[in-house]
């Protein structure tokens, strides 16, 4: 009885450390990850997955940077593998979800699609190393880190990266500000 | 505004158009993680019952007709110990799989000619090619450190450059590898992980091992007779002191790298039409009902289960480059471009779990 009482209330503390660590990242984690993939769904789907894991090592995590660097290293890796798998589904073009008021639980915008489709001019590690550092807020070590590279081949991806991505949304082209 | 601001605000706009349901994902998250939770219990607990109390293994078995499968689909877990290269540093490395992390376990440019895990995972073994030239094998904690040399081996007893193997008996007291032994060609060695004795040199042209799970036989590949003419090697098992064989293949193709599942069912390997075009394939554990689980037209090698049964890893050039693809089709260069893969055991749903020009799995555990 006494066992049960400890483990109930073990469990109880662990959902109130970790869900305000989810409710704090959660939609930036899915987001950050549709756009890797340039998909809205299967972005929000390897979030899930990302910080399903993630609570499986609750117990292991040191602070909140870490944590947050967890989720988005394994988030990444299963952006990798679904861009590997689904490879040929952007060959073809763009997969469109269904129209507004259908089951997609993200429901994407026209800005959304001009990203996408100005993200689809950059490689795989461009898009990454652009969404973690210009839209995660991270820098180049964190994002090194997390990629399984080195900062400065972060910064050569980054540096291109934002340059496509700039012709691509149609913006002034001026000097790199990092 | 700088135009990386500018960047930014585009990035959040688009982004932050997107509809995120955080509630429903949150309940969601708990629910699968105390799922999962409970699928690990219900197999520790099972394996016990195994061991211990019949009685208690049906009550379980009763229990987990409602349970779901597990694991569930796209969460494979624990570690895979391939060769391969980071950076400039070639060697044997330690996959995490669940977070992609990879540790350097062996010296900087060691030349390891083959690697595995212990049975419980605490320790690696892996033969290194050593200056003489010598081979040696050595035992080592799991992350690499506290090496000890267990059995050392000058040019008259080779392992052939080839075709390596090497394998643990199913209580980490002794390791199986192929070699060479004087006067006898390629066999499977015998040596005991404390480094104690003579190895046990088997009867038998031999070049691929791997130890049942119960610890009775070794799956072999090759000849039982020592100098039989080299064609295509069949499968056998044969006992730990070389008697008994029984073969399990009898056909064309070489029946590569095959390995026994961890629950000794079935038994997984690559073969293919030539060396150059491989395929993945699993039968019973007697060779009854051979199976394909991958068809590509290039290379499907290596590959290995994970400790629960439900995966298999394996290497493959299918993400290679043309020039690399091509220069293994034509034997120029062997294992090029070869990336890390993972998908069930019924061969659905494969993935890339590590990208690599050289990722050579060996060994997984949990």
């Amino acid at each position: 009885m006494e066992l049960k009482v400890g483990l109930e209330k073990a469990t109880v503390e662990l959902r109130m450390d970790f869900d305000p660590f989810f409710h704090a990242h959660f939609e930036k984690v899915a987001r950050a990850g549709a756009l890797v993939i340039r998909d809205a769904a299967a972005g929000q789907d390897l979030a899930q997955e990302a910080f399903t894991r993630l609570l499986e090592r609750w117990g292991d995590m040191a602070s909140d940077d870490h944590a947050r660097n967890f989720v988005y290293k394994v988030a990444i890796n299963l952006a990798r593998s679904h861009l590997r798998k689904h490879g040929r589904v952007f060959l073809y073009g763009l997969r469109r979800p269904d129209p507004p008021g259908a089951s997609d639980p993200m429901e994407p915008s026209d800005a959304w699609f001009g990203m996408i489709e100005a993200l689809g001019a950059l490689s795989p590690r461009q898009r990454a190393c652009v969404v973690l550092v210009d839209y995660a807020d991270m820098d180049s070590a964190a994002a090194a880190s997390i990629l399984g590279m080195s900062a400065g081949t972060v910064r050569v991806h980054l540096m291109r990266g934002r340059r496509a991505l700039r012709v691509g949304l149609g913006l002034d082209e001026t000097e790199d500000q990092s | 505004m700088s135009s990386d601001q500018q960047l930014r605000q585009h990035l959040e706009r688009a982004a932050g158009s997107l509809q995120v349901d955080t509630d429903r994902q949150l309940d969601r998250i708990h629910h699968v993680v105390e799922r999962r939770g409970r699928g690990r219990r219900v197999r520790t607990m099972t394996l016990a019952a195994v061991i211990g109390v019949v009685a208690v293994i049906l009550v379980w078995q009763l229990r987990l007709v409602d349970e779901p499968p597990f694991p569930p689909a796209g969460s494979p877990t624990g570690r895979v110990l391939y060769l391969g290269a980071k950076g400039s540093h070639r060697g044997a490395f330690g996959l995490d799989v669940v977070t992609g992390d990879v540790a350097t376990l062996t010296e900087e440019n060691a030349s390891v000619l083959w690697a595995a895990w212990s049975p419980d995972g605490s320790r690696l073994a892996y033969i290194q090619q050593e200056p003489g030239p010598r081979y040696a094998v050595v035992i080592a904690d799991a992350d690499g450190s506290h090496r000890v040399t267990i059995h050392e081996e000058d040019d008259a007893s080779l392992p052939g450059p080839d075709l390596i193997d090497l394998s643990w008996s199913p209580d980490g007291d002794r390791i199986a590898y192929s070699g060479r032994a004087l006067g006898h060609g390629r066999t499977i060695l015998i040596v005991n992980t404390d480094g104690s004795g003579e190895p046990i040199v088997l009867d038998g042209l031999w070049v691929s091992v791997s130890w049942s799970p119960d610890g009775d036989r070794l799956l072999v590949l090759g000849f039982p007779e020592a100098g039989a003419h080299e064609g295509q090697f069949d499968l056998y098992t044969i006992r730990p002191d070389g008697s008994d064989p029984v073969q399990l293949t009898d056909d064309a193709a070489t029946e590569h790298e095959p390995s026994w599942s961890p629950d000794g069912a079935r038994i997984v390997f690559a073969s293919g039409e030539d060396d150059l075009s491989q395929d993945i394939y699993v039968m019973n554990a007697d060779g009854s009902d051979v199976r394909k689980l991958t068809d590509w037209a290039g290379l499907d090698l290596l590959p290995i289960w994970s400790p629960d049964g439900q995966w298999v890893a394996f290497a493959s050039d299918r993400d290679a480059t043309p020039a690399q693809r091509e220069s293994n089709r034509s034997g120029d260069a062997i294992f090029t471009g070869l990336s890390l893969y993972v998908m069930h055991a019924d061969g659905s749903d494969v993935s890339m779990m590590l990208e690599g020009d050289e990722v050579l799995p060996v060994s997984w555990r949990g």
